[in-house]
């Protein structure tokens, strides 16, 4: 029998103290949050975002940096898609810096104008869901390891992960049958048929690495990648790939939003700030699963330390390879068409699903061959 | 609520809203005319209007800025009003073109409405067609409106006065010959042209004897071109004989003749399978009366009739017998004047004006 | 003749009711065969400035019906109350960037009757305008079918194409889309040699720009996909319908306005018929590709040919009489002179065009008497085929739709006139 918990060890769980055991250290600038820490409220505030769990679920790979990386990643995108064609993308809000704050102006632009909720919506789910997608989006977020920086530690965290951002589909159907409109419900039934056909075989890419590494926890993942990933098991980093760019709807597989063909699917009916949500759902799926990407393949938080930066280094070398991830995807807009539908469903039913299988195969071979020396 | 909305349009928010809706002009994909070749430029590699943060976008939700690309039917008043009501607040309107000012070169147009009568218009682009440079000159005015809260004209018209000019009845100046329009004139579809065109003639000896009885004359109008003046009761029994030969229809016209009260119902025929006869249009045409303006539809031996045939049910009013969609609109809007080709639907003429010499 | 205001009897007050009709036989049918009506454009981010009435059944379309007129300019009636010249422009305006091509066959009608014999220079003038338009207007439909495909980058090379051709017609005509430059007669302004040069050096420019076009998007292996085997018509249907120009080469058949009855000087220079026999979307999007290549090659015989012609004389006496001697290289000031009086003569005079998107007809009714035509009938090609459009989507996916809009590049303001 457990014993409960008291008033005092509510009291050391808050207390400063438990914070500073297990804070971010950053040699750097050391100093600096020393003298902070002597500041009476200040340093308790300045512990606590220090505190890691508090500081993955605040500044990476949580909040802060996926709504940097969402107005860096949108911007980026559009201008390197101008870059391609010929011309010179978003540039007179910000000329010195190549406009980078566009993303910003529409947002803020967004956030300012009307929401309108039509006769036909389900107010309450219309209105409800791109707020309750923000869960399953920054659930993850708080497994991640980044470095040595994780918010919750478990044996199952990438289980765990995976299961949530497969949530994030279920939402968008309801978002679509909130909407009660005939492309919304067209986009939705689209994004249905595009979720069974690409989860599975990420599924089975993403067991045949457990199987590859022997264990679901993602901070031993990261440490037994002496070899990144990619090259013990390139099969299963391939169908990856491409069920992200189905999972993101990315070019080809824009399908459940194909803005010509339905109108942006089951997004139709959303204006102002309710777009804005929609619209950037896709973009946090892309990071969640470029930063599982990165540590599941390219050996996470792994690289030449920095020593001046302490845990940051870690940070670091996970954001350089998410965005590396996050790049290659956005590069796929300006050079493919869409599929349609039932090509898109033929190619992951039968192709990625054989080359899934394959990738299995290919982590039982090695999980059964490395036991000894894993395990 | 409204005082919510007066917050944000004048609260501590308000530079934020600006500045956001200022670099944010994203114009709605609603296309109206033959402007949008402009509009294209405009946003293609040339001249980039993704440049100053406006982007081409979907649909009206998720934009806030029309852009009007010229002549504005009566139809599409419809689904520009539709669209501008669908779009949420803050909303812009630029229109571009000549005919989206003051019509135009379709200035009298039956079927034509004022973009300005159906939604608040920002900025006018004048032009036919603009250039790219000056709608994306809009767009910076726009922009400029936005921010300093007041619409100011990007150009200066020159002024004129127009307190010494009147209108001329007799003869106006501009053009110099004026628009001289015969009142009673006579029709004919088959004026008889000398032509050096012996496969012609070949041709015409073998209608001749295909059709013998069926018709009134059969003329050589012009190189590759044979007028028919038929019967209305024989057209059938002529195009069966002639679809073996002709496979499709060219062209399917109505002529109105108030001052002879008929109508010429013309049928032109040409072949895409025989390889002699694909520069030969057949014109077999008909006259019927103005009060039974009824004509049986080819469209059992040429299926390519069809939308030509509505075309003129639409524009004339001539019922065609065994075409299905008879008495419905199709390219007209609900609310146009009935059969509006006919001569007796006048349109608003020109008048001239000239600066009297002092 | 005396000026007078006449009473209009058409409402000038914009429509106060916003219900655009949907045929009740046709909801209704859906409604029983347990249907999906799906209403696409005029708003919509993939179609054009028309309404498309699909019934889909699961994801395949049952039946399309059209719901054109959006941008039914009155262009006959129009063109009924204002003197032939002044109807130039107003014939320009269904396919402003198939300039070329719609002005000649309005002037070649006029010109038939007025039994006019066109100066050769100016034949060659107007051939090379013709030809510059029609490339613009292949490009642009790639352009919109790239698009349509949801491939952004496929649209903007070909609309960066279209910059040096636009460049190439404002420095003959002097205006970017909307030139008028052909008028009854020949041309209005001979071109100099200066200009013919830029023409000729822009056409490399195309070429090399048009191998890249090639690579990211004709040879795109999902643009393949997307477009083979989908909106198939065969030659029997295309014939049927009565498509028209690349649409009706592109299923088999060898006919073209241009080879069948010659018209300026197309038969002095050598260049094929391209012609496919799958009837596809992707054979009607290669057809038009090498026609670009094989305009190109018209237009570089030509300048080689203009350059041995002597300058000037670039309309015909005929036409200009006692203006010849002041106004045959150039008809500036003299335009109304010249032509505010033109009567025809009485009859139908019918001239057939190759216009980009296909057979253009404009058939004139004058009466003999009056300085205006009696009726003017005009069809372009976007209203011909656009019943053979109507029967490509037939049994095809939703999602084909684009496709085939774009396979065809159905330019609605062309086909409503």
């Amino acid at each position: 029998m457990p014993e409960l918990f008291g008033v005092s060890d509510i009291l050391d769980v808050i207390s400063m103290q438990h914070f500073v055991q297990n804070m971010v250290s950053i040699p750097l600038i050391q100093p600096v949050i020393d003298f902070l820490l002597q500041i009476p409220v200040l340093g308790y505030i300045v512990a606590l975002i220090l505190w890691k769990p508090m500081f993955a679920l605040l500044i990476f790979p949580g909040l802060m940096t996926l709504l940097t990386v969402l107005l860096f990643i949108i911007w980026f995108e559009r201008k390197l898609t101008a870059r391609i064609q010929w011309r010179k993308g978003p540039l007179e809000v910000l000329r010195w810096a190549g406009g980078v704050i566009q993303a910003l102006a529409d947002g803020l632009r967004y956030f300012f104008q009307e929401v309108i909720v039509h006769r036909d919506a389900h107010r309450l789910y219309f209105l409800q869901f791109p707020i309750l997608i923000f869960i399953p989006v920054l659930l993850p977020l708080l497994f991640i390891p980044a470095g040595t920086i994780v918010g919750i530690k478990s044996p199952y965290s990438l289980a765990i992960t995976v299961a949530v951002v497969s949530l994030i589909p279920v939402f968008i159907v309801a978002i679509g049958w909130a909407s009660n409109s005939r492309f919304a419900y067209i986009g939705t039934v689209r994004e249905a048929f595009m979720y069974f056909a690409y989860e599975i075989p990420f599924i089975i890419s993403v067991i045949s690495m457990i199987l590859v590494y022997g264990t679901a926890d993602m901070v031993t993942i990261v440490e037994r990648q002496a070899i990144p990933g990619i090259i013990l098991n390139p099969i299963a980093a391939l169908v990856f790939f491409i069920t992200t760019v189905m999972a993101t709807s990315r070019l080809p597989f824009e399908i459940p939003e194909a803005d010509q063909e339905i109108a942006f699917g089951p997004f139709v009916e959303y204006s102002g700030i309710m777009f804005g949500l929609v619209m950037t759902i896709a973009y946090e799926k892309m990071y969640i699963l470029s930063l599982l990407m990165s540590i599941l393949f390219l050996g996470g938080g792994n690289g030449p330390a920095i020593p001046l930066l302490g845990d940051i280094s870690g940070v670091i070398w996970l954001f350089i390879k998410a965005m590396a991830v996050m790049v290659s995807l956005a590069f796929l807009r300006s050079i493919y068409a869409r599929l349609r539908l039932d090509q898109a469903l033929r190619v992951s039913w039968t192709t990625i699903m054989k080359i899934s299988l394959v990738s299995l195969a290919i982590g039982v071979i090695i999980n059964l061959t490395t036991v000894g020396v894993v395990g | 609520m409204d005082d919510s909305v007066d917050f944000l349009n004048s609260g501590i928010f308000a530079p934020f809203k600006k500045w956001g809706t200022k670099w944010s002009l994203w114009p709605v994909h609603l296309v109206t005319a033959c402007c949008g070749v402009e509009l294209a430029h405009a946003y293609a590699s040339g001249y980039d209007g993704e440049r100053l943060g406006s982007l081409n976008y979907g649909i009206a939700r998720q934009t806030n800025l029309i852009i009007v690309e010229g002549a504005i039917t009566r139809k599409m008043a419809r689904v520009l009003k539709i669209t501008y009501e669908q779009m949420p607040e803050p909303k812009f309107v630029i229109v571009m073109g000549a005919c989206g000012l003051k019509g135009g070169l379709f200035w009298n147009g039956y079927h034509m409405v004022r973009p300005s009568d159906v939604v608040p218009v920002d900025f006018f682009v004048p032009g036919c067609p603009p250039t790219p440079e000056s709608l994306l000159r809009a767009i910076r005015a726009l922009q400029d409106k936005i921010m300093s809260g007041e619409a100011r004209s990007t150009i200066e018209f020159e002024k004129y006065d127009l307190s010494g000019i009147k209108a001329r009845s007799e003869q106006p100046l501009v053009p110099p010959s004026p628009r001289y329009c015969s009142p009673t004139p006579p029709i004919k579809l088959d004026v008889p042209r000398d032509v050096d065109w012996e496969f012609g003639e070949k041709l015409v000896e073998e209608m001749k004897s295909e059709l013998k009885g069926l018709y009134k004359s059969i003329t050589i109008t012009d190189k590759n071109r044979i007028a028919i003046h038929v019967e209305k009761k024989d057209v059938v029994t002529i195009a069966s004989k002639l679809s073996k030969k002709f496979d499709h229809v060219k062209n399917v016209n109505v002529i109105d003749i108030p001052h002879e009260d008929s109508f010429i119902v013309e049928y032109q025929l040409s072949s895409y399978s025989v390889k002699e006869l694909m520069p030969v249009i057949v014109n077999i045409f008909a006259r019927i009366p103005r009060s039974d303006a009824r004509f049986p539809s080819l469209t059992v031996f040429w299926p390519s009739a069809d939308y030509l045939e509505r075309e003129m049910y639409d524009l004339f009013g001539i019922w065609f017998d065994g075409n299905p969609a008879m008495g419905e609109r199709f390219l007209l809007a609900p609310d146009t004047p009935e059969f509006p080709l006919r001569k007796d639907r006048k349109l608003r003429e020109e008048q001239y004006y000239e600066e009297v010499k002092q | 003749m005396t000026e007078r205001e006449v009473v209009l009897d058409v409402p000038v007050q914009p429509p106060t009711d916003l219900f655009l009709p949907i045929p009740k036989k046709f909801l209704e049918e859906a409604y029983r065969g347990d249907d999906y009506v799906v209403l696409v454009g005029p708003q919509h981010p993939g179609s054009g400035h028309m309404r498309l009435i699909l019934r889909i059944k699961g994801d395949v379309i049952l039946e399309a019906i059209p719901d054109p007129g959006y941008v039914h300019r009155c262009m006959e009636k129009l063109a009924e109350n204002r003197l032939y010249i002044q109807n130039i422009p107003l014939f320009e305006r269904p396919a402003i960037m198939d300039t070329g091509n719609v002005t000649l066959g309005y002037v070649r009608a006029i010109e038939n009757a007025l039994d006019v014999e066109v100066p050769e220079r100016a034949k060659y003038i107007r051939m090379i305008l013709a030809e510059l338009s029609r490339i613009g207007t292949h490009l642009y439909d790639a352009g919109i079918l790239a698009v349509f495909l949801g491939h952004t980058t496929g649209f903007m090379w070909p609309f960066a194409l279209r910059e040096p051709i636009v460049e190439a017609i404002t420095r003959i005509s002097g205006v970017r889309v909307t030139s008028s430059f052909i008028i009854p007669g020949g041309v209005r302004r001979d071109v100099p040699w200066k200009t013919l040069e830029f023409v000729r050096k822009t056409t490399f420019v195309l070429e090399k720009r048009l191998k890249s076009f090639e690579k990211i998007f004709i040879r795109n292996p999902t643009v393949i996909e997307r477009l083979k085997d989908v909106g198939v018509l065969s030659k029997e249907e295309a014939i049927k319908f009565g498509v028209v120009g690349p649409f009706l080469r592109a299923s088999g058949v060898e006919y073209d306005v241009r080879a069948v009855e010659p018209y300026e000087a197309y038969d002095s220079v050598s260049w094929e018929i391209p012609i496919s026999d799958h009837g596809d979307s992707y054979s009607r999007f290669l057809v038009r590709v090498e026609e670009i290549a094989q305009s190109i090659s018209i237009i570089r015989q030509a300048v080689n040919e203009l350059r041995s012609m002597p300058e000037g004389n670039i309309i015909s006496e005929d036409i200009l009489q006692e203006y010849s001697e002041v106004a045959s290289s150039d008809i500036r000031g003299f335009f109304f002179k010249v032509f505010g009086n033109l009567v025809l003569p009485s009859g139908e005079f019918t001239s057939l065009t190759e216009a980009a998107r296909g057979t253009l007809l404009y058939s004139i009714i004058s009466d003999g008497e009056s300085n205006i035509p009696y009726r003017a009938r005009v069809i372009t090609p976007g209203w011909y085929y656009l019943k053979g459009f109507m029967e490509a989507l037939r049994g095809e996916r939703l999602a084909d739709l684009q496709a085939i809009y774009g396979s065809f590049g159905y330019f609605p303001p062309e086909a409503d006139r």
